[in-house]
């Protein structure tokens, strides 16, 4: 389900299509993921998730399960009262 | 909100990438920066397309923008830009400041050489682009050079010397230079979102992506304020807007408005119109209502900030908005574009939304939104305020009451000797030549025949013989209206001619037009005339004077538009006005007394 989600935040901010976006993208493999969509990317995943990641992460999470571990590794560090 | 700013981004990809103008005009912007701006193209390409551009942007390398500059040949100066964003980060440009603390005076030393360096790359950006307007960040401080010092006055903590630096910053502004006031914005909304600091160690980004997308709207609110004409006149609704209820069901005594609560919204609204009309900006009425009952309030409630003479029209009545406001525009010759209308009901917006090309806002519903809205409204802002607009607020104040003078006389000639009308008529000379210039170029409704000579042309009228340049200045008991009209006589022998004869609209209908041409038909027949030629040249603008010389006493030609008085029989001067002239006096003169 997140995955699903997550390729839709990307097509987004690569302004691609969802369907475009192989589950082993990586950054450099997809037409508009570069390092500035990589940023893009990561603000987008914040406002999506309403989480905050770490420079670690940002610079760490090159691939599509990489990315959906740090989101799930941020959702946990918020604990369940936070979450929306 | 950040889903805001990812679908501006997306959007002004979009319009980057679209060789679809949809008819805007193109503006080219060249971005020079000292780190990482790459949100910027897109963000300013939104920005622009609110204003109405088409944007085309170039990014320069990053922290290339001093290169950029000295290169006469760089990718900048090629790509002739019409805009050209220039933001140095302090904390950039201080680098060294923020590597270790330095004395005082190396601090002031380090701002001055700064600044100087700055007025010299911008100069060679402006001359070498004559077109091109440089927009100037003001940088906010995302970082002092010693935060963990905490005397603002303590040299390590570096605060005296940034503070320094961006008010000599501001100073460079002026002509094509625009400041974009990024820090003072910073300062009100909030400098702690700017940046983000996990963006800074990624990207070497200083500001985050939505502090980009602000800047952005910021440079495209300058934009703006140069490009847009300034709203001229603020047209207000009375039941609702001006004060809370209906004053013909409530009564004058119980509507809202007062020191207190929801009265004090609507008495501050009040007093934010009345600062527009300090600054120049024409109040008026548009309301469907009964006119006494109206006048009742502002008669009788005390809570009024505002008086019937801030206002300087009105149509109060139960006729549909939009033919008032267009009747309203022709009374003070202005044009329906150039209002606000402010109506708190939607209908009513939208009924003259249809129908006339006016501003409607949409007045926030809450009255308490209703102050900070209007201060905020764009139409009203302006760079600078001109001495001409405290003027002419004081100008539109006296007009009122001399049209209240005049509906309160019983006839035309009552109203023109109670305003004891002055004119003096003189040599046109240097000290008068910038203003008759003026007025050459922007008289367009009393001009005979739209000739718009510069201030060289005029000034070359001085000494040449055959032709005389004449200033009607006019006194009366509302105050001094200064120099408003501009005679040229071309004298040849027995024929003299009118070569110009223009006089600004604020004076007309008041005799001094036809005092102006009578001292014309003396001046020439004193210099040997013995008839004098006057011609009417027929613009989009000036059909008002069509007939005014058959109307002075000349006769008509039999060539359309050319007149003849015969300067043997001159009419005598009109009633209404005294004339000074000083006619005779040599030139140069010297003073005016």
């Amino acid at each position: 389900m997140m995955r699903a989600r997550l390729k839709e935040i990307m097509a987004g901010v690569f302004q691609t299509a969802a369907a475009d976006i192989p589950d082993d993208a990586r950054l450099g493999s997809v037409p508009g993921w570069d390092s500035l969509g990589h940023i893009t990317l990561m603000m987008a995943i914040e406002a999506e998730w309403n989480v905050s990641l770490t420079a670690d992460a940002m610079q760490n999470a090159l691939t599509l399960p990489a990315v959906e571990d740090f989101i799930a590794d941020a959702l946990k560090a918020k604990g369940p009262k936070d979450r929306p | 909100m950040m889903q805001d700013a990812l679908q501006d981004l997306a959007e002004g990809k979009r319009l980057l990438s679209s060789d679809d103008a949809g008819g805007r005009p193109e503006k080219r912007f060249a971005i020079l920066g000292s780190f990482t701006l790459d949100y910027l193209p897109p963000f300013l390409a939104c920005a622009a397309a609110r204003c109405g551009f088409l944007a085309r942007v170039r990014l320069a390398g990053f922290n290339q923008w001093r290169q950029e500059i000295l290169d006469p040949s760089s990718g900048l100066y090629a790509f002739e830009p019409d805009v050209v964003v220039l933001y140095a980060a302090v904390e950039d440009v201080f680098l060294d400041l923020y590597q270790g603390p330095a004395p005082r005076e190396r601090q002031e030393e380090r701002v001055r050489a700064e600044l100087e360096g700055m007025a010299s790359l911008i100069e060679r950006v402006t001359s070498a682009l004559p077109k091109a307007s440089v927009h100037l960040v003001i940088p906010p401080i995302l970082r002092l050079p010693g935060e963990a010092v905490a005397g603002a006055r303590e040299p390590a903590r570096g605060q005296r010397a940034l503070e320094s630096y961006l008010s000599g910053l501001r100073g460079l502004s002026g002509g094509r230079v625009v400041a974009v006031d990024f820090d003072w914005h910073a300062r009100f909304h909030g400098a702690g979102n700017l940046t983000d600091d996990r963006l800074w160690y990624m990207a070497r980004m200083r500001l985050g992506m939505e502090a980009t997308r602000t800047l952005a709207g910021l440079i495209g609110y300058y934009l703006e304020l140069g490009a847009l004409p300034r709203a001229k006149a603020a047209v207000v609704d009375l039941d609702n807007t001006l004060w809370g209820g209906v004053a013909g069901e409530d009564g004058w005594e119980r509507l809202e408005l007062g020191p207190e609560g929801v009265g004090l919204a609507f008495q501050e609204f009040q007093r934010e119109l009345a600062r527009l009309r300090d600054a120049g900006v024409l109040l008026a009425i548009c309301s469907k209502n009964d006119e006494a009952t109206a006048w009742e309030v502002f008669d009788k409630n005390r809570g009024m900030a505002l008086k019937r003479e801030d206002f300087s029209a009105w149509r109060i009545n139960w006729l549909d908005k939009s033919e008032n406001l267009r009747s309203l525009a022709a009374e003070l010759g202005l044009g329906v574009e150039s209002f606000v209308f402010l109506d708190d009901d939607p209908v009513q917006r939208a009924g003259v939304r249809a129908q006339v090309p006016a501003l409607v806002p949409d007045l926030p519903a809450d009255p308490a939104a209703r102050p900070r809205f209007l201060r905020e409204l764009r139409a009203f802002h302006r760079l600078a305020l001109t001495e001409e607009d405290a003027v002419r607020s004081k100008l539109y104040r006296e007009r009122a009451e001399r049209e209240a003078l005049k509906s309160s006389s019983k006839t035309l000639s009552d109203f023109l000797s109670s305003l004891r009308q002055e004119a003096l008529i003189e040599r046109l000379k240097p000290a008068t030549l910038q203003r008759a210039a003026q007025l050459c170029q922007k008289t367009n409704q009393f001009n005979l025949t739209t000739r718009r000579y510069g201030e060289a042309e005029l000034s070359s009228m001085l000494a040449a013989p055959g032709l005389r340049a004449y200033t009607l200045s006019l006194r009366d008991s509302f105050g001094d209206n200064g120099i408003v009209g501009l005679a040229i006589l071309r004298l040849s022998g027995e024929t003299a001619e009118i070569d110009t004869l223009l006089m600004s609209c604020r004076v007309l209908g008041r005799t001094v037009e036809h005092a102006f041409a009578s001292f014309l038909a003396r001046a020439a027949a004193a210099s040997g005339a013995r008839s004098l030629l006057g011609r009417h040249i027929p613009t989009a603008k000036n059909g008002q004077t069509r007939d005014f010389y058959a109307e002075a006493g000349f006769s008509r030609e039999g060539e359309p538009g050319l007149f003849r008085l015969d300067l043997s029989a001159i009419p005598p001067p009109p009633p209404g006005v005294s004339v000074k002239d000083k006619e005779g006096a040599p030139f140069p003169s010297g003073g005016t007394s």
